[in-house]
């Protein structure tokens, strides 16, 4: 190191890169600790950044509104015949009736769509068996039902809640179509409604606006809605394209602010826990740091040394954690920690765990963990820097 | 430098190197990913799914507040309470029902 002013802070760098290695197990005590930390926190974060994703394409590509019956504050199916009405309103380009169920496949809950056999058309990229629904009880499975009941291409199977009809699979969706097709059997209205026993409701209407006339359709919509013409017991509710994206922008935001106020908590227990972590070891750091008193250290310096420990921890730590959590996340695909993450998971996630590594989390992780191993040791060092060396040595 | 102190350097340079490493190769990949099969499957179901929940076996606003607006968890067994579903409680996602400009209505002072 050729600059001087340079050089005193590369020697006290390296004094601490020494001491790291002098007190081994303290060191890697803390680095366990550090990791046990920010190891979830890290792997959360890309999750959801990743379920994030794929959220923001299933906004982008589903309909302009969800039309579903509303009685007494919940949702119910509407009848068939309402399709006429909302395709005669203003600015409307298409209606998709659509049926949304769940219901169990052996002891497992799934969830069951039944759309119009036209709005699946070929090619099926999405498939990674068979092909698109062509007749009357050929169904759509995704790759978990698959792989844990052998639902392959060309099996036959039936649902607990109505026995006496037969299903056939004719194509199984890819691990790669988002997490929710895993758990998903996609069949033809008539066959949605024949399983449930709904006749001819659906459960909601899609529609689809005009290019550029969303916003006539909200208000025609809208007026549909307040006239009630739906009976007397229920009336529609409509759900916009922008308000699904403030479910969307809330939802995250919400929870990962409950997740970082969880985490907050974790880390201030996990202070304590430090602070008698990095105090491993300190009768002899008390000593050494009289020591170097006597031999002409300031305690500035000393502080510093200490002060460059902690970062080298730190960094070392957080990017341990990442490293971690990328080749659990990615590589084992969430190997036992996807469920605490992903609900309705298990221990051996049957689709590709979403997940997004961005470089601000990585930063926010070299904080915190330089924040608690400074509030373990910066105190602790000032205390034995300022008093008599002898006092210290003793 | 001292021989002992190189060893913490060089380990915390490796592992600074390989986590940016991962970054710019995960950055990399996001961009030449494909979602093409993402859209397939939400252009034929017509919008399915929204938050960390891989089928709705507590509560459907968890899986997709499109489908069901409402956390019907919350109405049992204390009506209005905490809401015991897992998917609400370990999951990175939570919904909670939006009102729209239309329900909110504005108590008047009776004069």
């Amino acid at each position: 190191m050729s600059v001087p002013v340079l050089q005193s802070h590369w020697n006290l760098l390296c004094a601490a890169c020494g001491n790291l290695v002098r007190f081994l197990p303290r060191t890697l005590v803390v680095l366990l600790c550090l990791v046990a930390v920010i190891f979830p926190f890290l792997t959360a974060l890309t999750i959801s950044e990743g379920i994030k994703f794929q959220s923001a394409i299933s906004v982008d590509e589903g309909a302009d509104f969800y039309v579903t019956g509303n009685a007494a504050g919940s949702s119910i199916p509407l009848p068939m015949e309402d399709l006429e009405r909302f395709e005669a309103l203003e600015g409307v380009a298409r209606v998709v009736p659509r049926i949304v169920g769940r219901t169990y496949v052996v002891d497992r809950v799934i969830t069951v769509v039944g759309l119009p056999v036209d709005a699946m058309p070929p090619p099926a990229v999405g498939l990674e068996q068979g092909e698109a629904i062509e007749k009357d009880g050929d169904v759509l499975v995704g790759s978990s039902i698959s792989k844990k009941y052998d639902l392959e291409s060309g099996t036959d199977f039936r649902f607990p809640i109505k026995p006496r009809k037969f299903f056939q699979v004719a194509g199984v969706f890819s691990s790669d179509c988002t997490l929710w097709s895993s758990s998903v059997i996609f069949m033809s209205t008539e066959d949605a409604a024949d399983l449930f026993g709904m006749e001819d409701n659906v459960t909601d209407f899609l529609v689809y606006a005009e290019p550029g006339r969303a916003f006539v359709v909200d208000m025609r919509l809208q007026e549909e809605e307040k006239s009630r013409r739906f009976g007397p017991l229920s009336n529609i509710r409509v759900q916009s394209r922008q308000l699904v994206e403030r479910y969307l922008h809330r939802g995250f935001n919400m929870r990962m602010g409950i997740f970082t106020a969880f985490y907050t908590v974790a880390f201030a227990l996990a202070v304590p826990a430090l602070l008698i972590v990095s105090g491993f070891g300190w009768a002899d750091r008390r000593r050494e740091i009289g020591m170097l008193k006597v031999v002409g250290w300031q305690s500035s310096e000393i502080i510093e040394m200490v002060a460059w420990e902690n970062v080298v921890l730190s960094l070392t730590g957080a990017c341990m954690a990442f490293l971690t959590s990328f080749v659990w996340v990615r590589l084992l695909n969430g190997l036992f920690i996807a469920q605490f993450f992903i609900a309705e998971t298990g221990l051996v996630p049957d689709f590709t765990v979403p997940s997004r590594f961005l470089p601000l989390p990585l930063f926010f992780a070299f904080l915190l963990a330089l924040l608690l191993t400074m509030t373990g040791s910066l105190y602790n060092t000032w205390k034995f820097a300022t008093i008599a060396p002898a006092e210290a040595i003793r | 430098m001292e021989t002992r102190a190189k060893g913490p350097l060089v380990l915390c340079s490796i592992l600074l190197l390989l986590s940016l490493s991962v970054l710019v190769l995960d950055a990399h990949r996001w961009r030449s990913l494909s979602d093409k099969e993402m859209r397939w499957f939400q252009q034929r179901t017509g919008g399915l799914g929204m938050g960390a929940v891989a089928a709705p076996a507590w509560n459907v606003i968890d899986f997709d507040p499109r489908l069901q607006p409402i956390d019907e968890s919350k109405l049992w067994p204390l009506p209005g309470g905490y809401s015991y579903s897992p998917a609400s409680t370990s999951s990175v996602t939570h919904f909670r029902e939006v009102l729209k400009n239309s329900d909110l209505v504005k108590a008047s002072k009776a004069e």
